[in-house]
């Protein structure tokens, strides 16, 4: 077994960053694509891997705060300024602050439990491909819902900071879906969005804002397991991969912001649908696995 | 309400400090190696940071409703 090559380092990176923002399922992406390349000497255990993904995952995450950088200058000094004063405020940023604080909970909670279990239960190309197919069906399925609300039940569209705290849990809830290999987790935040009656540029908005520390936590948390015996560090491919994750990771949020203010996740779902079908067809027949 | 967020945050907070020095083993529960053990105390600390931020918003007549 081998360390990852530059040629993979760029690839997985080019990957993570595009795949982590677009309600794909990065995990499901990074499980799938070395399996269907037979990239035999990647594997997620080896010592030199980790560091790649946490390199890989910080510059997601730093993409994601310089996008936002103005608004989260905003929010934190909304945030401090709140507590400081013992009392909330009309603020709107104060406001989506505490919705992203309270939605962070969930998944906060339920990734630092679960997540090693999970992972190692479902770490599989035939079930990340299961998974990515409902992943599929799950924004289609959240699509026909929302229209219906709209037309049937004649309810209208909430601007993100009138989110109820309830319903910033439940976004985080559905969040928390992510942890399962093939479920996007802006895919997941984005239909739980939809359904709290959020359109889909804040519903995109709030599931990429609410990702951000998600990330930068779960990379960090990481960080001291570099330093275990055995963990050797691949710097080049490291800090070449987290800068291209970075920029393919900015440009994909630029790019689904302006997406997302006219068009809907269908075109998400029909294509996680035809790589998981795909992926469950070449599972099955042993050709990856 | 104050005080039962008070008494949460005291009980997270006691989490964490037998999660750090290994007498509660909240890892090895959930099926973690005990390794683990420093995030299972972050997170009891982040939580009990949180229930005492709760307290703090208690009692406040501008607490929003919405």
């Amino acid at each position: 077994m081998g360390r990852v090559t530059l040629f993979q380092a760029l690839i997985l990176a080019l990957l993570q960053g595009t795949t982590e923002l677009f309600p794909v399922s990065s995990l499901g992406h990074t499980i799938i694509v070395p399996a269907l390349f037979h990239w035999t000497n990647i594997h997620r255990s080896d010592p030199t891997f980790l560091p790649f993904v946490v390199t890989l995952h910080l510059g997601t995450a730093l993409a994601l705060v310089l996008f936002y950088r103005r608004e989260w200058w905003k929010i934190v000094g909304a945030l401090l300024r709140s507590v400081i004063r013992g009392k909330l405020s009309d603020d709107p940023h104060e406001r989506l602050g505490w919705l992203l604080v309270v939605g962070t909970i969930p998944v906060g909670i339920l990734g630092l439990l679960l997540e090693k279990s999970v992972r190692a239960l479902f770490a599989s190309a035939l079930l990340a491909s299961l998974f990515l197919i409902a992943n599929g069906a799950v924004m289609f399925l959240g699509e026909a819902l929302r229209r219906r609300q709209l037309a049937v039940e004649h309810r209208t569209n909430r601007p993100l900071t009138r989110l109820s705290w309830f319903q910033a849990v439940l976004v985080g809830v559905g969040q928390s879906f992510a942890l399962l290999p093939g479920i996007s987790r802006s895919g997941a935040s984005m239909v739980t969005g939809l359904l709290c009656d959020l359109d889909h540029a804040d519903a995109a908005r709030y599931s990429f804002m609410l990702a951000t520390p998600v990330i930068i936590a779960a990379s960090l948390l990481k960080v001291p397991d570099l330093f275990n015996a055995g963990a050797h560090v691949a710097l080049v491919e490291s800090l070449i991969g987290g800068i291209v994750s970075g920029i393919a990771a900015y440009f994909s949020v630029a790019f689904l912001t302006r997406y997302f203010r006219s068009n809907d996740l269908r075109p998400f779902g029909w294509y996680c649908l035809l790589l998981g079908l795909l992926g469950s067809i070449l599972a099955w027949k042993g050709i990856i696995s | 309400m104050k005080v039962l967020g008070l008494l949460v945050a005291v009980l997270f907070f006691i989490l964490a400090v037998l999660s750090w020095t290994g007498t509660f083993q909240s890892a090895l529960i959930f099926g973690h190696s005990p390794m683990h053990n420093y995030k299972h105390t972050i997170l009891y600390a982040v939580l009990g940071v949180l229930a005492l931020l709760w307290v703090r918003f208690q009692g406040s007549d501008a607490t929003s409703s919405r």
